[in-house]
């Protein structure tokens, strides 16, 4: 190995480097701990762990600067040094098995953490008795849509994550005729209607509800049994000019049409929608309780499955700790609406789901492994000094 | 001591690496085609084309004139109801034109004064019933719900498969010298949120409180 490269290896492998991540890590979880009371959970979690740096806004400034590495960032180091002593210091003896496996597992831990918050997904699907749907809905991610609902058998669809209505700059729809300029967005908004509202000023949108909804932007919510009501104020702008101005808010419950260049298009603020190749269908949900009481003894929706290609179709019976896995998704039971005819199945997408289970049974096995050979030695060496 | 001897260099590039992930994540516009959505119940503004010919480019009563495009709200036609649910007013309450977002509304009227009758749908998920009680209390003066006055503030009615979390509130607007109630209920249907609400001058509510308890009995689901 070239000397440079071993330097830099070894540096990376340090044990100084593992201690100072460490406690990095600790401080993280201190700070977003205390944190959650501040932004919730889930804001947390963004900030601090699915993060390279956690940024910290300065205050009357739109200037936000890295102050402390995120979790990615400690995460991948830590991944780093670990894989960087291993190749240092690996060497095959049957003696080292089992901290080997336990090193392997720690890592199989770190990357199946890294998958899980890149490529895990949490939505919902609600479901009345006999209603079917095909996709769920984001937990916590919205989105601006626009279909082109003109054909009678789909719809073409572009959707805008919140993040671009954000900043001020053009977006163009790839195939639509029109673009969209965000002029203004707010992550919480109070919505009214005028005739509640009679003194409030004018709505700027002269599209759509127009004057006939006002809007008062409010300060963003972080509690967990609270949700923001983003609101945007966008400009349609077609290649000869602005077709007007429109309001799209997650309180504003229906899609706004507009009809351009001879097509109709509908436009709402909505959850971010996850489309399955199946759909479900709520044939029954029961509450069940225990005789003579109100106590819950079980909640259970029964579903039919129907594949896009019908190819599958079959009744499942979902309940607590039996959850249906289908399709990469897993259907846990979670909740209940209008008198026990709407079920909410809480839908989680992680393709790294079997990962920590992978990891923590191969660090266990390594661990016992270890102690169980230096068990071993022991005795055999203190057998050989009595003897 | 030197905690930590990593070269100037790599510690450079493993935090520049880093600050361009941070800023390469700006997601992009997603493009795709999807069946034509039907999700049960349907409401009267399921169907965007609902109350407009869109073919004749007609516009919404009262909406400005807009140069090669014509925008349409999603309401119903005045005097029409939702799809999802009905109901039945007492006869001597006045039905009201409706706005761009009420679906129900009436004028009661008796010997006290004239009350508001207003019904509208919101998404469940973004209303929950605690903020909407506070942004009712808001409106005549009352300040926010505590923990334990919420958890004692909603009266539930039971109707016909319906559960309707009522309120009953009284308080003074602002610049308005006599007091105003709130009568108040609200019915999480799947991922709708109905909200029924009678308010006014004390005396011309107070005088409609069984009339408003019966009309939310008589509302029900739209038979498939």
């Amino acid at each position: 190995m070239p000397a440079p490269f071993r330097s830099v290896i070894e540096r990376l492998a340090s044990l100084r480097l593992t201690v100072v991540l460490l406690v990095l890590s600790l401080v993280l979880v201190v700070v977003a701990t205390l944190d959650q009371v501040n932004l919730g959970i889930w804001a947390v979690q963004e900030k601090y762990f699915r993060s390279f740096f956690v940024f910290q806004q300065l205050s009357g400034s739109g200037i936000a600067f890295p102050f402390f590495p995120g979790g990615y960032l400690i995460g991948g180091g830590l991944l780093l040094n670990l894989l960087c002593a291993q190749f240092l210091r690996f060497t095959l003896n049957w003696r080292n098995v089992g901290l080997h496996l336990t090193h392997f597992g720690i890592i199989l831990l770190l990357i199946g953490e890294l998958l899980t918050g890149l490529l895990s997904v949490e939505s919902h699907l609600t479901l009345d008795t006999g209603a079917t749907r095909n996709y769920a809905e984001a937990s916590s991610s919205r989105e601006l849509a626009v279909a082109d609902i003109t054909d009678p058998d789909s719809d073409r669809v572009w959707t805008v994550p919140l993040t671009r209505l954000a900043k001020s700059e053009p977006i163009e729809l790839p195939g639509c005729p029109f673009k969209l300029v965000p002029l203004q967005f707010h992550q919480n908004a109070h919505l009214a209607s005028r005739a509640e509202a009679p003194n409030a000023p004018a709505s700027p949108a002269t599209l759509g509800l127009a004057g006939q909804v006002v809007f008062q932007p409010a300060a963003p919510t972080y509690r967990p049994n609270e949700d923001n009501t983003p609101t945007t104020l966008i400009e349609l702008r077609a290649p000869e000019g602005p077709l007007g101005t429109l309001l799209a808010s997650l309180a504003i419950a229906q899609p706004q049409t507009l009809d351009y260049a001879g097509r109709t298009y509908a436009i709402s603020l909505r959850r971010a929608r996850i489309y399955f190749d199946f759909a479900l269908t709520l044939v029954e949900f029961r509450h069940d309780k225990y005789p003579g009481t109100e106590i819950p003894r079980n909640f259970s929706s029964q579903v039919r499955l129907r594949s896009a290609d019908g190819k599958e179709d079959r009744e499942v019976r979902i309940f607590m700790n039996n959850p249906l896995r289908h399709g990469g998704y897993t259907f846990y039971q979670s909740g209940f609406q209008n008198n026990d005819r709407t079920s909410i199945l809480q839908v989680m997408r992680n393709p790294g789901w079997l990962i920590p289970y992978i990891a923590c049974v191969m660090s266990g096995l390594g661990l016992l492994l270890h102690f169980g050979i230096t068990l071993v030695g022991f005795l055999a060496r203190r057998r050989a000094a009595t003897t | 001591m030197t905690l930590l001897r990593v070269p100037p260099s790599v510690g450079a590039t493993i935090a520049a690496f880093a600050l361009t992930l941070a800023g390469c994540r700006e997601q992009p516009v997603r493009t795709y085609n999807v069946a034509k959505d039907t999700p049960p119940p349907p409401t009267a503004s399921a169907d965007p084309h609902a109350g407009h010919d869109h073919a004749a480019g007609e516009l919404p009563p009262g909406h400005p004139p807009i140069g090669g495009a014509a925008m349409a709200g999603p309401t119903a036609a005045p005097g029409s109801v939702s799809d999802s649910l009905t109901w039945a007013a007492p006869d001597h309450w006045a039905a009201k034109p409706l706005g761009a977002m009420r679906r129900g509304s009436f004028a009661p009227k008796n010997a006290a004064g004239e009350a508001d009758c207003s019904i509208f749908v919101f998404p469940a998920s973004s209303n929950p019933l605690r903020a909407n009680l506070d942004r009712w209390r808001g409106q005549i003066g009352l300040a926010r719900l505590t923990d334990e006055q919420f958890a004692t503030a909603v009266t539930t009615l039971d109707s016909d498969g319906l559960s309707f979390a009522t309120v009953d509130l009284l308080g003074k607007q602002p610049g308005v010298d006599q007091a105003t109630r709130v009568l108040g209920a609200v019915l999480y249907r799947g991922e709708e949120a109905w909200f029924f609400k009678l308010t006014g001058p004390d005396a011309a509510v107070a005088a409609e409180k069984a009339s408003f308890l019966d009309f939310l009995r008589t509302v029900r689901p739209t038979a498939p």
